[in-house]
């Protein structure tokens, strides 16, 4: 059996930002680069890194198929969820699922990890 | 290659098939004044539904992840998990301890299954 190649978008010596295989790419978690910001603003910050990888791989947002979200206080939930309804693309929604998690820094509120097609 | 997606909703789909892959939404259960076990039955159920709207059945999860609000509560979970899986086929699996989306949910599971 043979595979496409797999392509690495910014790859570090611990994990690339996003893997790509054939028709479909895997990106890592995202997470806010300004952690003083409030949810909403640190998921907006999420949501414009993971459109910004996804069309650095040849995808957009219509094509996410699944999505991970990690909250470090579920109670943000409603509060991330104003942000992510205005960002998904009508009709074209991933599979997705949140639960709540301590992150790698404690003024992270939110990660995202998504898998998409291209 | 096209994308198929079940129970599409205003934030979410319950299922998204591409290619030979479904991915299933992170699944909870409709009656949260259930037991873990009764919560893990209506969430199998509802996995069930989704892979066979999509083409797949149990046998053909790739992998799950299980969330339960309080990780003591894995044995009873098990319990209905180990019944429910198709003998010969389980998925890969990972368990851990999270606070979940809505008062009284004790287990959310989501799955990955070929078609």
């Amino acid at each position: 059996m043979t595979h496409p190649p797999v392509v690495h978008i910014d790859p570090g010596p611990r994990l690339s930002e996003a893997t790509v295989c054939g028709d479909r790419m895997y990106l890592s978690g995202m997470i806010p680069e300004d952690t003083s910001a409030d949810i909403a603003g640190q998921v907006r910050q999420v949501l414009a890194e993971i459109d910004a990888l996804l069309a650095r791989g040849g995808s957009d947002k219509s094509k996410i198929l699944s999505a991970q979200v990690w909250l470090s206080d579920i109670g943000d939930f409603a509060a991330m969820n104003a942000v992510w309804d205005a960002w998904v693309v009508p009709g074209q929604t991933p599979a997705r699922a949140t639960v709540q998690a301590a992150l790698s820094e404690p003024a992270m509120k939110v990660e995202i990890m998504v898998v998409a097609a291209i | 290659m096209s994308i198929k997606r079940i129970n599409v909703g205003a934030r979410m789909s319950s299922a998204v098939v591409h290619g030979n892959t479904v991915y299933l939404a992170g699944i909870t259960a409709d009656d949260a004044k259930a037991d873990v076990k009764g919560q893990t039955k209506q969430i199998l159920d509802k996995i069930d539904k989704f892979l066979k709207e999509a083409g797949s059945d149990k046998s053909k999860v790739l992998s799950a992840n299980i969330w339960l609000t309080d990780i003591s509560t894995w044995s009873q979970m098990n319990e209905v998990w180990d019944a429910w899986v198709s003998p010969g086929n389980t998925p890969a699996r990972a368990t851990v301890e999270a606070k979940l989306a809505a008062p009284g949910l004790k287990v959310e599971i989501m799955v990955q299954a070929a078609l």
